[in-house]
């Protein structure tokens, strides 16, 4: 199944892609998505321990298997900032 | 209220917005943009967000500032992305609540919940460069 894939921030930048689609078997996890994406991309390989996914508007967890016609988001974590 | 906006953010307008006859109090917190950042000269900050998740994740937060202090009346964050100057606000976010304390334990909450799970990036430009803040550790090595 195809799986729309959006980029945000380095990862956009790293790929110079916002958006972009993938091929995947279906039932695939995310974390395969994420296998298949950084094939393509491998610039963002190294970034696999900081990367956090969400679909929707929620948070996934990488072994969540996709479904038809849902969107991955992947992206560093978030801005942070002292106290 | 919970929106991500590219246009300047009111600060009086997020306050006005949870005013309420039965508060007593409104917190207001304004992050607005340092010029300096690890010893260097910061020139500006550009925001980039998941857009329709971060709105999500803020009403999220805003929902449970509500269940932990049955005192608040009314929540508003409202975060800008884009490239922002010196001084300019970054983050507002007002909670008003029938007395003082509750506001300002909710808005102390509201803001640190939203540095960690609201989905919101920010690259710090120097005179000379730029940086995405986070994740410094797995930043390729200069040159």
């Amino acid at each position: 199944m195809k799986v729309p894939i959006v980029l945000f921030a380095r990862y956009r930048e790293a790929t110079g892609l916002e958006r972009l689609e993938i091929d995947i078997p279906e039932g695939s996890t995310v974390e395969t998505a994420w296998s298949v994406l950084t094939a393509a991309h491998p610039v963002l390989a190294r970034y696999r321990p900081h990367t956090l996914f969400a679909v929707g508007t929620e948070y996934v967890a990488a072994d969540r298997p996709l479904l038809a016609g849902e969107e991955l988001a992947c992206f560093p974590p978030v801005s942070g900032g002292a106290r | 209220m919970y929106r991500v906006t590219a246009e300047p953010i009111s600060n009086a307008a997020v306050a006005e917005f949870v005013s309420v006859p039965e508060a007593g109090g409104i917190a207001v917190f304004v992050g607005v943009v340092r010029d300096n950042s690890g010893g260097r000269r910061v020139v500006a900050l550009e925001y980039e967000a998941h857009a329709p998740m971060a709105e999500a994740k803020m009403k999220e937060i805003g929902e449970a500032a509500h269940r932990q202090w049955p005192g608040v009346r009314q929540v508003a964050m409202v975060h800008r992305v884009g490239r922002l100057g010196i001084g300019e606000a970054s983050v507002v976010i007002a909670v008003s609540a029938a007395h003082r304390a509750e506001a300002f334990d909710a808005c102390e909450f509201a803001i640190d919940t939203l540095k960690q799970t609201v989905p919101i990036w920010k690259r710090e430009i120097f005179e000379d460069g730029s940086v995405w803040v986070g994740l410094q550790g797995a930043s390729p090595p200069p040159g």
